[in-house]
């Protein structure tokens, strides 16, 4: 055996004076007054506040850690709420209940963050603006300190280079595999599949080269949509027109939906060329409760507009439902917004930011049958009819009154919810669903002065809970 | 847990955490580990508060002292107003202290300075405690072997 494997004897004095020298060394060491204040700081911290915080909030929420994620434009900042509190109707969460968890250095400003709940955590999706916005992918675990996803079965080196030139985020579809995530890198449309145990991801392309004018779920909920509208001149004597393309490993050739086929809105001479007519479908795919996609279309000129559904069925899309032609105070628009379970529905209305005029909130409901049809949706006062811009959430729709209130409605009675303050804030909205309800953030001005983006501060965060099928 | 119970923790433990912070990474950064450490209890602790908070900080500040690569030798300076040969002494057990390796630095400040036992310090390490023997003995051996040449004994005696 050699010398350096056997420990030394301890000398019993030496130990004992080992100790009171150290101890006497820093004896005059105490926490200064800036390290108290620091640590005094934690319990009490706010979120910071800056310019574009609205416009870059989102959400998760992650059932197992209790997260609901709130990004911050210029510094990445992820902030959580308690998770054996989850909010209740209308709680407002205060900012001292919030706990900051910064993402991990990124090379250069964030550009975009895509945030989506797993079993155990939270994946994220990080896009930064240097180098020619590298992506890289993120994972937050039960113990919230974040990890990098590395791709699977590349050196070190080639982890080096860009992973993704990720030009537009992509919505996940609702019924995607957690451990899963659709990406579109510029060059193509890729599913990423996420092994946490590993901490590594594999990609499998699926073409689309070309990012459509709008994307989105598939009816299956798994695969992805690209949605292309057809615009043609009037001399060309085309009709207007609606393409698909499935992608995904369940996807279906999708026929197109060619506006002349089923025919134009309106026979005579009020309803010109197609091309001057506004086609809007976006987010207007939506899965029926029969089971079959379901497109919503609308038609506008001038001061009117109409809402049509068409349902595919085969080969075919058909037209189910066609709305009355509305007249508009001013020049009207209407914008298909979402789904739920049993109803579809849309907000027409004057142009965004005009003071006045009033807008109609209408439902597609189907009925047992099959058939369907439109249905307004009164304003929650009569004496405050709708404005444009509302936003519309799981459960729930947002609604501007043309006296400036705002209220939030439950979408399955269309009754107003009780709200702590129904001032016309500027607000953001966020939804996401999680096991047993929906979590809805809205940030609140707190400068009652001058409530105008951007600069306003924000108060804090109200959330409602809504129950499922609500 | 309550910002009320976090203020007694803090108080309780934080100057204990930044001596320990001085010895083993020096003082420079000392103050800035003291409060990651807290920053990071803090949000566990809204999630799950622990059994014994002291033991928890005490890993959490090893663990971020590590992180940060403590193991290089400590910044010295941690005298801030005794006499000429203090300060010369209390050089030298940094200097000394520096010239450990990083376990054993670890392990010599927990058992000396903060009083720990053998096998507490082995549980915070999760290490044997023959390891924790081990350590303690050879950064004895080490220190004494660096100390003895420069008198300190004496200076501190006198």
């Amino acid at each position: 055996m050699s010398d350096d494997t056997i420990d030394p004897p301890v000398d019993a004095d030496f130990e004992a004076l080992v100790g009171r020298l150290m101890t006497e060394t820093t004896a005059e060491v105490a926490p200064s007054p800036e390290l108290d204040r620091r640590v005094a700081a934690l319990s009490t911290a706010r979120p910071r506040h800056r310019r574009g915080l609205v416009a870059a909030a989102t959400l998760t929420a992650a059932a197992m850690i209790g997260l609901v994620v709130w990004w911050q434009q210029d510094d990445g900042t992820v902030v959580t709420t308690p998770a054996d509190d989850p909010p209740s109707l209308w709680d407002t969460i205060g900012t001292d209940e919030w706990t900051e968890l910064p993402l991990p250095p990124v090379d250069g400003p964030i550009v975009n963050l895509l945030t989506k709940a797993t079993e155990t955590g939270l994946l994220a999706v990080v896009t930064t603006g240097a180098a020619g916005w590298v992506t890289e992918l993120l994972w937050l675990g039960p113990d919230l300190e974040w990890v990098t996803i590395e791709p699977a079965g590349t050196t070190a080196s080639q982890r080096e280079q860009p992973m993704w030139l990720v030009v537009a985020p992509v919505a996940q579809p609702s019924e995607l595999p957690s451990n899963k995530l659709w990406l579109h890198s510029g060059l193509d449309l890729q599913l990423a599949t996420i092994d946490l145990e590993s901490r590594t991801y594999t990609t499998k392309s699926y073409g689309a080269a070309e990012v459509a004018q709008m994307m989105g779920s598939a009816p299956n909920g798994r695969d992805m949509w690209f949605v292309d509208q057809h615009h043609p001149s009037p001399l060309d004597d085309e009709p207007a027109s609606i393409s698909f393309t499935a992608f995904g490993p369940d996807a279906d050739a999708i026929p197109p939906l060619v506006a002349d086929r089923v025919s134009r809105p309106g026979d005579d001479d009020q309803w010109p060329d197609v091309e001057q007519l506004t086609l809007t479908s976006a987010a207007g795919i939506w899965q029926s409760p029969h089971g079959t996609p379901v497109v919503v279309t609308n038609w506008s000129l001038h001061d009117r507009t109409r809402l049509d559904a068409w349902k595919l069925t085969g080969d075919r899309w058909t037209r189910v439902a066609s709305s009355p032609e509305w007249q508009l105070t001013n020049p009207g628009y209407g914008y298909p917004m979402g789904g739920l379970s049993s109803e579809f529905v849309a907000m027409i209305g004057p142009e965004s930011g005009e003071p006045t005029g009033r807008a109609r909130v209408v439902s597609l409901r189907f009925e047992a049958d099959g058939r369907a049809h439109w249905v307004e949706v009164p304003p929650p006062n009569e004496q405050c009819p709708w404005t444009f811009g509302s936003l519309l959430a799981f459960g729930v729709t947002r609604a501007h009154c043309i006296d400036g209130t705002e209220h939030w409605l439950d979408r399955k009675t269309w009754r107003s919810l009780p709200r702590q303050d129904t001032r016309a804030y500027p607000t953001t909205l966020r939804e996401n669903v999680d096991e047993s309800g929906a979590f809805v953030l809205v940030d609140l001005s707190i400068d009652e002065t001058n409530p105008s983006p951007p600069d306003f501060p924000v108060r804090g965060i109200e959330a409602i809970r809504v129950e499922p099928g609500g | 847990m309550e910002t009320e119970a976090f203020g007694v923790i803090y108080e309780a433990q934080a100057t204990r955490l930044l001596r320990i912070a001085v010895l083993v990474g020096g003082e420079r950064d000392a103050e800035d580990v003291v409060a990651e450490t807290f920053a990071r209890c803090w949000r566990r602790w809204q999630r799950h508060e622990p059994d014994d908070p002291g033991a928890y900080l005490r890993r959490t500040l090893l663990n971020e002292l590590a992180r940060r690569g403590a193991r290089k030798t400590p910044v010295a300076g941690v005298a801030r107003s005794p006499g000429l040969d203090e300060i010369a002494d209390r050089l030298d057990l940094m200097r000394a202290l520096g010239e450990l390796d990083h376990d054993q630095r670890v392990v010599v400040v927990l058992r000396y300075l903060d009083d720990q036992s053998e096998a507490a310090v082995a549980e915070l390490l999760e290490v044997p405690v023959g390891t924790v023997k081990s350590r303690a003995s050879r950064g004895l051996a080490r220190l004494q072997q660096i100390l003895q040449p420069l008198d300190v004994t004496e200076a501190i005696h006198e």
